[in-house]
């Protein structure tokens, strides 16, 4: 079913074409829902919203770029909302207690990898978290995320910094990655 | 997004390994997706067999329970009622009166008595109808026998000459021509009767010098009561043309699959575009997959009536439980199953996911495909002999059907997966079942046990699913009919 045809018959509330459009793209959205929240629980409740979210406003897509980005933002939306909703922004974990947290194990290897990365992204406090997921992987730029999370856009550009540098400890002792050299490190080069 | 432009090598990595990552979501999701979208349209099975167990038994309890009534048949009598008292053919008004009341009343009853009562009968008193022979012969009958028939004596204004019998048995030293009718001292309107039965009575000569009284009956008054032209009624226990039947049949379910669409159609649209349903599968879909069949139930009760001595008109409600094994392989991760739809559109191809496999796996395993319908038969049943315990019949219905089930599981149309094909179930389907049973009547009802066959006409799933699903069930009936009395 290609994707003008599964949009033609989410229009008219088709069962089957909503079903494929679900199929199609929920395990995606689940692994960005799966960042934001604090357990699978929680990631299912908001891929579930969004996808409602989905169904009920499809008739607002403007066939202006991509339908996989429009279905992904409605979802990251939901997230933010859902967590604003469930008061999930004020906890406080220090670095320590994030790299004292074991990753689980993935079962398939091909996806180890990844599935441990979210994990460690996880680890990090919902704050730090959610504007790392903004900035990095969904690619908001510090003013919405100001906008989405009622912040100042500085104090978001300081979460992120303070996010990134505590990924990157995590993600070095779980050996993920290495530690990276100090002359392509943008503050080693700024101390130089 | 003004950093999409630029990412360090962190971002970079992060996006590289993150973006195209997957997690499958429950089932669940999906299902409170289209519950919240379409609503919940699917009957809640406990919910429904609870009502029909509940419907079922307060309807039969209202039906059998019900207190019996009996036919009446209420005879009024004029003069010619008299006859049918009588023992013999003569039916002349005065023998008939004379004989009962001499019997009853014997002492106290003239002849000029029944002349009075027999033409203030017909002066006073309204007509009543004629009654058939045949109640003639039942009052006749009831009033030997005293078993069958009950009756009951209306009065009329007129004191009947019982109760002028009855006050003078009170007085035993009157005679007959002075005291036999004694006014009663009471104010009733039968006094001024019971005076002009006096003086007519003094008129006339005494034929009788008896002083006794005799006894006075219940039978008395109401057989003095049929002078007065007393409506009698008659009990009678007759069947009504309807009966209620409570029925079992355990069952075994077979299924058939055809895949004439899938071969015309998807096979060689596949082949075409080389999707991966692109396969020469030229052997016959039901030697590919491995079902066997299992014991499923089928109970309810019909409503029976009857047109004529052997012919039954049958309807009711009924439950059907249907079910067959799947015999399957089992891995620990899911495959996509493609199910490719036929509609005006063309071919359409949906994945869903799926651990099992037709062929091959980590496990063996075996699926239970389970269908709860419920259903309206409606037919006949027609008497083939009918003896005095034992009988023969044979019965046939057209069973409109609903399906309740909102999880099946569905071959994929490579024939390799079975997913939840619950999304392409028909709920509404067409049955048809026709039995020949063995009856025997006891006392109160009639046991039934035979065989029958149950087909579905149409296929299990949507017309878009190009596999046709046919199922076929054999099982034995065992029925109980309790004919209604009216």
């Amino acid at each position: 079913m290609t994707e003008q045809a599964i949009i033609a018959g989410c229009l008219h509330n088709d069962s089957a074409a909503q079903r494929e459009l679900y199929n199609r793209f929920s395990p995606k959205m689940l692994s960005v829902c799966y960042r934001f929240a604090q357990s699978r629980e929680d990631a299912e409740d908001m891929l579930q919203e969004g996808f409602i979210k989905v169904f009920t406003q499809i008739h607002t897509f403007q066939n202006k770029g991509a339908f996989e980005g429009w279905i992904r933002r409605i979802v990251v939306h939901t997230c933010i909302n859902f967590l604003k909703k469930n008061k999930k922004f004020n906890e406080r974990v220090d670095l320590d207690y994030a790299t004292m947290v074991e990753v689980r194990e993935e079962t398939i290897p091909s996806i180890m990898q990844a599935r441990q990365i979210i994990e460690c992204i996880r680890l990090l406090p919902i704050g730090y978290r959610t504007v790392l997921n903004l900035y990095a992987m969904e690619g908001y730029s510090h003013k919405e995320i100001g906008m989405m999370l009622d912040i100042e856009e500085s104090t978001s550009r300081s979460q992120y910094t303070r996010a990134k540098s505590m990924l990157e400890t995590i993600l070095v002792k779980k050996k993920i990655i290495e530690m990276p050299k100090e002359d392509f490190h943008w503050l080693a080069a700024f101390k130089k | 997004m003004e950093n999409q432009n630029y990412r360090d090598e962190l971002e970079q990595f992060l996006h590289d390994e993150v973006k195209q990552h997957r997690i499958y979501p429950s089932d669940h999701v999906w299902k409170n997706i289209r519950t919240e979208l379409h609503g919940n349209h699917s009957w809640p099975a406990l919910s429904f067999f609870a009502l029909f167990i509940i419907t079922a038994l307060t309807l039969s309890t209202l039906l059998i329970n019900h207190p019996a009534r009996f036919a009446a048949h209420t005879l009024l009598v004029n003069g010619q009622m008299k006859n049918n008292l009588a023992a013999s053919a003569d039916h002349t008004t005065r023998s008939v009166q004379e004989n009962y009341f001499t019997q009853m009343a014997s002492g106290h009853v003239t002849a000029a008595t029944l002349e009075e009562l027999a033409s203030r009968q017909t002066a006073t008193l309204p007509q009543p109808e004629t009654v058939p022979t045949v109640g003639y012969d039942a009052v006749a009958t009831a009033a030997t026998e005293k078993t069958m028939a009950t009756i009951t004596a209306k009065t009329t204004n007129l004191k009947p000459a019982a109760s002028l019998i009855t006050s003078a048995q009170s007085n035993k030293t009157r005679s007959l021509s002075t005291s036999s009718f004694t006014a009663p001292t009471d104010n009733r309107q039968d006094v001024d009767t019971a005076n002009s039965l006096a003086a007519s009575e003094k008129a006339a000569p005494a034929t009788t010098t008896e002083t006794t009284t005799p006894p006075v009956t219940e039978n008395t008054h109401k057989a003095s009561a049929y002078a007065y032209n007393p409506p009698v009624v008659i009990n009678q226990k007759r069947n009504s043309r309807v009966g209620i039947q409570f029925y079992l049949t355990p069952s075994t379910s077979y299924r058939k699959l055809t895949d004439e669409k899938l071969k015309e159609i998807i096979q060689p649209a596949s082949n075409a575009v080389n999707t991966p349903l692109s396969q020469n599968n030229s052997s016959d879909v039901n030697q590919v997959v491995r079902h066997k069949p299992a014991i499923g139930l089928e109970f309810g009760f019909a409503v029976l009536y009857n047109m004529s001595n052997r012919l039954k008109f049958k309807t009711g409600v009924q439950m059907n439980i249907r079910q067959y094994y799947i015999e399957t392989f089992q891995s620990p991760t899911s495959d996509v199953a493609t199910i490719s739809l036929i509609n005006y559109r063309g071919i359409e191809n949906i994945n869903l996911y799926s651990p099992y496999h037709n062929n091959s796996g980590l496990s063996a395993t075996q699926l239970d495909n389970k269908l709860y319908q419920v259903s309206i038969p409606l037919g006949i049943q027609w008497e083939i002999f009918n003896g005095n315990h034992w009988g023969v019949n044979t019965e046939a219905s057209v069973q409109p059907t609903f399906t309740l089930n909102k999880k099946v599981y569905l071959l994929s149309t490579d024939l390799k997966h079975y997913a939840d094909g619950g999304s392409f179930l028909r709920k509404w389907n067409v049955n048809t079942g026709v039995g020949i049973n063995l009856t025997y009547k006891t006392r109160g009802a009639t046991i039934q046990l035979g065989p029958q066959i149950r087909y579905q006409h149409l296929p299990t799933y949507s017309n878009l699913y190009p596999i046709k699903e046919y199922l076929l069930d054999y099982g034995l009936r065992l029925g109980i009919t309790k004919q209604l009395s009216k």
